[in-house]
């Protein structure tokens, strides 16, 4: 009844509101209108009346006949309605009527005062002043607004009614029969029939009710039919748990760990259950391993990890993992690895977790037996590199002095087949060098101490590069050498130019090496986020045997053993810089067809300050590096080319070959080259560690040894103006500059191999040099403070005073003296980069390396003399 | 008759007209029809209650005597005079004054008067504001009906001067009604009125008035028809009166002419005697004038 009685409300009170509203507004918006027109009405109708009796009193008036103005104005006030008063006044104001004094009402909403001045033509003859009351007229007004809005109420009550008979008939009762079979519906009852329904939608109701009731029935049936096959599924589950469940507890009673669990409560770990290997671990039973505070038991390695397990006092932490000891009951102790497992159980009163104990007491003894093998290999490593860097400075010491005397006697008159003997000797001992250099990276690589720069270059032109350097060699044997450059290339890449060129001039100088006609082809192209460097050959190619070694150290092919040269490690080195530059090499080969070596390397581009980052190259495919290598680099013919060898070029420098490239300062990068001849080809890992984009300044450290001798000008011979002095003395025997076209300049070589100054001496026995020798540091100082050279070459190790201390001391006493600094140039057999960092740091101001050629030296002594430089220096 | 008269009786018989019809018929069928009379009173009151009180004496009179009667009454004194003078009425009601100049001019013959009143001229004043005496009125004005109303103005203006020396600025407003009023209005100081008037005024008029004086009495005012009347309808005229009054005193109490009786030219000779100017007995040759002096 009371859904009923709300669902009428509902429908009907905005209806009998709308009512209310309609006749509140009736009352406030029009009930005052009407009585304000009634008003005016009653007001207008008063002053025509009194406009009538005001022309009717004229006459009396004006014959003073008062006894018929009262006459006509008792008739008047007794038949007018709404008059309460009427005065007559004359023009003097007195008053005509009535008898007794009474002054009018005071007016009011329903009291209004009336006036008529009484005229006769022109003449005033009087006032009239009534009191008029019009209050009937407003009850009357408003019992026509009542009336108005009782025939509202009435109507809208009427359809309130109306609509209340329609609404039970059509909805409530429908709706009520549906509620009853819903009831029963929903307590499982008897079905009751539905009723009938007039309406349409209460019709669709009604059907869909009985539709909904049927599906209900039916899904009811499908549920106990589902739930009772769920019941069954879990019942199984359940079943399978606990067999798994009895598999875990095997596991945990057999298992090799040892598993106890604990509660946390306050500091202490009690135990509470252990498996039958903690027992063992603890050597106790389990009866008395139970109730142990497993904290007393173990002491951690960590004091971290002891501490988690204590970091919150009545609480268990979780996985702590760590190693520690276990304190049997012996007192012996166990080395074991402990990890705990906090356990989630609300039931508990306490927390608890499971902690796993794992016997690590063989892996600990066989660690420390690793420790001391590989400290024992540290030790070997560390004396093999001494012995290589032994190796290395005993080597390029004679070495210095066979280049050096085959340079000075290829300057000397020579017949056809001296001058061919010396060059083999000079190549001989070029291609000693490189054997030294790589055997001295490859120990480098293997100790680990290989270093990758990341400086912006640009691949193209470091292609082209490669391909100029080269070319010569090609050329030499009859080959083509071509650069095929890809589309869509950056600008600029982040990587380490110098060592992605070794690899290259490795590949193609081994190319060259190999093929016996044909061309050989540089690509570069960009292939996705990688750069693949190509180097394809037409030579014999390779087995798939042979392809197995190809990589290995100190192989080569068996039927080359006998005819190419160096010692194998070039492709194994190469490897090796490509997996330290993150990149991959891949070998295709055909025999007789050829062999093609891709290097693909990770691109990084790096901000250029172009317009983009992209390099569009001119249609140049295949293009003959022939045009491309200018003039000016000549390669001297017959020089045998190592695998890997580069060539360095005005605006680049030349690495010491196997030494350790390190970061060093961005300005001591370059040789420079004075003019075209100068051009060397330094060893395959003698290009120095620099940007290829770099500003060309720093040219004056130069660190590392030259290559084979270039094709310098060999008309002049040596001694024709150099002073020669002996090893030991101080005497100085330098001669003048005869000619007197440029000034004669002092040059102090310190050096204690006697061969050593003697080389050279007779490299720069040139008329514009004046040399000076000596054999230690003490001699050295003396010489400089009484000669005061304008270019020193300072041996690094030298007995008693070596080269280091000597310019220390030089360059105090420069200071305590106030003179200008004068270059000191590093000339030692210590090739490696820590030496030239020494070096440098002990104040010298360039670095070349042993064996030096004479090219070399003659560019490192105009480099370190040119005005800028001597500037710079001092 | 003036044109001022005519427009006031126009008007007095369209107020009164709503109340009476201006013609009275007799019911009786032996009525003859040569006997046809016009009525007019002294307007002493206001129309309306003019014809309040003659209406129904009128329609008596008429029944019993077979005559038909129309009463039509003048507004004003003046109006009613000049009626007078010229004969227009057949039958009237005047106060002595007016009888004897209308004879005099028109040969009219009383019929009935009082039988029990006398005629007497007051001057009243506002009951609390008027003076005390009437010596106050001296060069004072004072209100009257009209010039030749007898007891309120000549009576009471030649007892003024003649008793008390007194000489009084006239006001004349139309009859005894307004002087009343006036008086009572505080509009006049003083008025001029008659015993017969005064006494019929409603209580709460004469409550407010105070009479300061009063005149010696004389005959009262009758009711007189023109000569030209046939002497039998004359006499049927008499008779009805009397008849009337004996089973209607009230009637003629309201005119006021309380128990009327038969009148003669003789009844009126003290008024005669007064000398007035105008008039002049009938029997003894002298002619009663009218009042002089009578400004307005």
């Amino acid at each position: 009844m009371n859904r009923r009685t709300s669902l009428l409300v509902r429908m009907l009170s905005p209806l009998v509101l709308g009512a209310g509203v309609a006749l509140l507004g009736l009352a406030m918006l029009v009930a005052p209108q009407v009585r304000s027109f009634a008003t005016g009405k009653a007001l207008v109708a008063g002053e025509r009346t009194l406009a009538v009796v005001a022309a009717k009193l004229a006459p009396p008036l004006a014959e003073r006949r008062l006894d018929i103005v009262h006459e006509m104005v008792d008739g008047l006030a007794t038949d007018r309605q709404g008059w309460v008063q009427l005065r007559v006044l004359d023009p003097a104001g007195r008053r005509l009527y009535p008898i007794e004094a009474a002054p009018l009402p005071p007016a009011s909403d329903s009291l209004h005062h009336l006036a008529e001045t009484v005229t006769l033509g022109d003449q005033a003859l009087g006032r009239i002043e009534v009191a008029l009351d019009i209050a009937p007229v407003l009850a009357t007004a408003n019992s026509k607004i009542l009336q108005l809005c009782l025939i509202v109420t009435l109507i809208i009550g009427t359809f309130c009614a109306w609509m209340t008979i329609r609404l039970r008939n059509i909805v409530l009762e429908p709706v009520a029969g549906l509620a009853r079979a819903a009831d029963a519906l929903a307590s499982d009852g008897e079905d009751t029939p539905l009723p009938k329904a007039s309406a349409r939608e209460i019709d669709t109701l009604v059907r869909s009710f009985a539709t909904m009731r049927e599906r209900i029935h039916a899904s009811r049936e499908s549920a106990l039919s589902q739930r009772n096959a769920e019941l069954s599924r879990l019942l199984a589950r359940e079943r399978a748990l606990r067999r798994e469940t009895r598999l875990l507890e095997q596991v945990v009673l057999s298992t090799s760990a040892g598993i106890a669990i604990v509660e946390c409560v306050g500091d202490g770990l009690r135990i509470r259950s252990v498996n039958q290997a903690m027992t063992e671990l603890l050597d106790l039973s389990a009866d008395l391993a139970i109730g142990q505070d497993m904290m007393r038991l173990l002491t951690f390695s960590s004091i971290a990890n002891r501490g988690r397990l204590r970091r919150r006092r009545g609480h268990c932490a979780h996985g702590v993992v760590g190693e520690a000891e276990l304190t049997r009951r012996d007192g012996s102790k166990v080395a074991v690895e402990a990890s705990t497992a906090r356990i989630e159980d609300p039931s508990e009163a306490v927390e608890i977790m499971g902690i796993v104990l794992r016997d690590i007491s063989r892996a600990k003894a066989a660690e420390t037996a690793l420790r001391a093998e590989c400290a024992r290999a540290e030790a070997a490593n560390r004396a093999k590199s001494a012995f290589v860097r032994t190796i290395s400075h005993e080597l390029r010491t004679p070495m210095n002095a066979i280049t050096g005397i085959a340079d000075v006697l290829s300057e000397s008159a020579l017949d056809a087949e001296q001058a061919a003997q010396v060059e083999t000797i000079s190549t001989a001992a070029t291609d000693l060098v490189g054997v030294i250099d790589d055997i001295l990276d490859l120990a480098r690589i293997e100790a680990g101490r290989l270093t990758i720069e990341n400086q912006p270059f640009d691949p193209a032109a470091l292609v082209g590069r490669t391909a100029r350097l080269l070319t010569p060699l090609a050329a030499r044997k009859g080959l083509t050498l071509e650069t095929d450059i890809g589309e869509g290339l950056p600008e600029a890449v982040l990587g380490d130019a110098t060592r992605l060129r070794q690899c290259l001039v490795n590949l193609a100088g081994n190319a060259i090496k190999y093929t016996a006609t044909g061309s050989i082809r540089l690509g570069l192209r960009r292939q996705d986020d990688r750069l693949h460097f190509e180097v394809e050959d037409t030579g014999p190619g390779i087995t798939e045997t042979e392809r197995q070694r190809v990589f290995d150290s100190f192989e080569r092919l068996e039927r080359d053993q006998t005819r190419a040269d160096g010692a194998g490690l070039g492709l194994a080195i190469t490897r090796e810089l490509v997996a330290a530059m993150e990149g991959t090499i891949q070998l295709e080969s055909m025999p007789d067809v050829g062999t093609r070596l891709t290097v693909a390397l990770p691109l990084r581009p790096a901000a250029t300050t172009g317009s983009g980052s992209a390099r569009h190259h001119p249609p140049m495919r295949r293009q003959s590096s022939d045009v491309a290598v200018p003039p000016a680099a000549p390669h001297r013919a017959g020089t045998p080319i190592q695998p890997g060898a580069a060539m360095s070029e005005t605006d680049a420098g030349a690495g010491p070959g196997g030494t350790p490239l390190q970061p060093g300062p961005r300005a001591s990068g370059a040789l420079s080259a004075s003019d075209g001849a100068t051009r060397s080809l330094p060893g395959p890992a003698q290009e120095r560690s620099r940007p290829e984009r770099g500003p060309p300044g720093g040219r004056l450290v130069n660190a590392l040894p030259e290559d084979p001798p270039t094709t310098e000008p060999r008309a002049r011979a040596i001694g024709g103006h150099g002073g020669m002095r002996d090893g030991t003395g101080t005497q100085d025997r330098a001669t003048t500059l005869g000619d007197g076209s440029e000034p004669t300049r002092t040059i102090l070589v310190v050096d204690d191999n006697q061969t050593n100054r003697m080389v050279v001496e007779r490299l720069l026995a040139e008329p514009r040099w004046r040399v000076l020798l000596a054999s230690g540091g003490e001699e050295a100082l003396a010489i400089a403070a009484r000669e005061a050279p304008d270019l020193v070459f300072m041996d690094m190790v030298m007995p008693g005073m070596d080269g280091l201390e000597t310019t220390r001391r030089l360059r105090r006493a420069e200071r305590e003296a106030s003179r200008e600094r004068v270059p000191v140039v590093a000339l030692t057999a210590n090739a490696m980069a820590d030496d030239r960092a020494r070096c440098l740091d002990s104040g010298m101001t360039g670095f070349l390396a042993k064996p030096v050629r004479k090219a070399t030296l003659i560019a490192a002594i105009e480099d370190a003399l040119a005005p800028d430089r001597l500037k710079a220096a001092s | 008759m003036r044109a001022d008269d005519l427009r006031a009786d126009d008007h007095a018989a369209a107020i009164a007209g709503d109340r009476a019809s201006p013609t009275t018929r007799p019911g009786d069928a032996n009525v003859s029809s040569d006997c046809v009379l016009a009525f007019s009173a002294e307007p002493q009151f206001a129309p309306g209650e003019m014809a309040l009180i003659w209406r129904p004496i009128m329609e008596r009179v008429a029944a019993l005597s077979n005559c038909r009667i129309g009463v039509s009454h003048a507004r004003s004194m003046g109006g009613f005079t000049d009626r007078l003078v010229s004969g227009a009425p057949d039958l009237v009601y005047a106060t002595p004054y007016h009888l004897l100049v209308s004879h005099r001019r028109q040969g009219y013959l009383p019929l009935v008067r009082s039988g029990s009143t006398m005629l007497k001229g007051i001057v009243v004043v506002e009951r609390d504001s008027g003076p005390r005496d009437v010596t106050a009125l001296h060069r004072r004005t004072v209100a009257f009906p009209a010039p030749g109303a007898f007891a309120a103005s000549l009576l009471t203006r030649r007892a003024l001067e003649e008793e008390h020396d007194i000489t009084v600025r006239r006001d004349y407003l139309g009859n005894h009604a307004s002087v009343y009023l006036a008086v009572v209005q505080g509009i006049a100081l003083a008025g001029g009125g008659d015993n017969a008037s005064f006494s019929r005024l409603p209580e709460r008029i004469r409550a407010r008035l105070r009479v300061v004086h009063m005149t010696e009495p004389y005959a009262p005012a009758a009711i007189a028809i023109h000569p030209r009347v046939p002497a039998e309808d004359r006499r049927r005229v008499r008779e009805a009166l009397l008849s009337v009054a004996a089973t209607g005193p009230a009637l003629f109490d309201a005119v006021p002419m309380p128990h009327p009786v038969s009148a003669s030219l003789a009844d009126y000779d003290d008024v005669v005697a007064l000398g007035l100017a105008g008039l002049a007995h009938p029997a003894g040759g002298s002619q009663p004038g009218p009042a002089s002096g009578g400004a307005r």
